[in-house]
């Protein structure tokens, strides 16, 4: 008896079904053509006479894949191969990201994990940036910030520490070389206490030049 | 006289009612495709026939709108086959159909009949 899925599996070639499919109408269609071969052999008809008059059923032209071409079936969606490019870039995100999805799903407990590594890492980036912002990137609230300069007081007798209030007013007093002295306060969250002329402004630089 | 929804007929006659046909068959009993064909032949006197290049095509196509259901058989030593059924959707298309159809066949008797009689 012929090998009747030889004559059939080419006849679908053209169309995207799937392969659980195109061995479904292989079967199917192989089953019909072996039906009408038995009944014309057992009719009479020799076995090649049987194997083209079976084979005839099949008009010129496909038909086949020609009627097949509208259904749903015959435009199945191309197999995801996990890593395999789509050819687009924005199909391969969308793939990625559905696999993704299909993967976070099967396994919640990495799901979680994953998540939670995330969301520890986008804290802690924004937590270094708002610093760095806030202490190297952001200009300081003064006009001609780059003629700040920091001014500390030291005796022969004591160390480098932080102006005194009523020293710094007596400086700003006498000043001489300096456009105005301000001041602040460490440790109250970098306000303010006063300009040169006693005006409140929000600093965290000592005097300018 | 019942009216006749134009479009579906005009449909119908282009299908060449082939899925009345098919319909009605699988009414009685669930059958696979070469029985359908056979059947087909010989009740039509040999009038009609469908090839397999058309019948199979027109089961999926009745298979995706929900009216008939495959289902695949498996007897020892034989290839697996495939058992069409109708489905509560398709005995609805079926009657609708098969009440177009006699009124479209009625229309055609009034015409073509003896109007003097």
């Amino acid at each position: 008896m012929p090998d009747w899925a030889q004559h059939v599996r080419p006849r679908l070639s053209s169309l995207r079904l799937s392969p659980t499919r195109e061995n479904e109408i292989v079967d199917e269609l192989s089953q019909h053509l072996e039906d009408r071969w038995r009944e014309l052999v057992a009719s009479g008809a020799s076995e090649e006479e049987a194997t083209r008059l079976a084979l005839a059923e099949f008009r010129d032209g496909n038909l086949l894949a020609r009627y097949m071409t509208p259904l749903r079936q015959a435009h199945a969606p191309a197999p995801i191969t996990p890593g395999a490019p789509a050819g687009d870039a924005v199909c391969d995100l969308w793939q990625d990201l559905r696999y993704a999805a299909r993967m976070l799903r099967k396994q919640p407990g990495f799901a979680a994990a994953a998540i939670l590594t995330l969301a520890f890492g986008i804290g802690a980036n924004s937590a270094i940036f708002a610093l760095v912002d806030a202490t190297l990137l952001r200009p300081l609230p003064f006009p001609d910030a780059d003629r700040l300069v920091m001014v500390w007081e030291q005796t022969e007798t004591s160390a480098r520490a932080r102006v005194a209030p009523l020293n710094l007013a007596d400086w700003n007093e006498r000043n001489r070389t300096f456009e105005v002295i301000g001041g602040f306060v460490p440790n109250v969250g970098g306000m303010v206490l006063s300009a040169g002329d006693g005006t409140p402004i929000p600093s965290r630089a000592s005097g300018s030049r | 006289m019942t009216d006749i929804n134009t479009r579906a007929l005009d449909r119908e006659l282009k299908r060449g009612s082939a899925e009345l046909l098919i319909l009605s068959l699988l009414d009685a009993r669930p059958r696979h495709g070469y029985e359908l064909s056979k059947l087909v032949h010989t009740r039509s006197g040999g009038q009609l026939t469908f090839h397999i290049d058309s019948l199979y095509p027109l089961l999926y196509r009745l298979e995706e709108r929900g009216w008939i259901k495959g289902t695949w058989v498996e007897k020892p030593d034989e290839r697996r086959r495939r058992y069409y059924r109708v489905t509560a959707e398709g005995r609805r298309v079926l009657a609708q159909q098969r009440k177009t159809w006699a009124a479209f066949v009625e229309a055609v008797r009034r015409v073509t009949g003896d109007e003097h009689a």
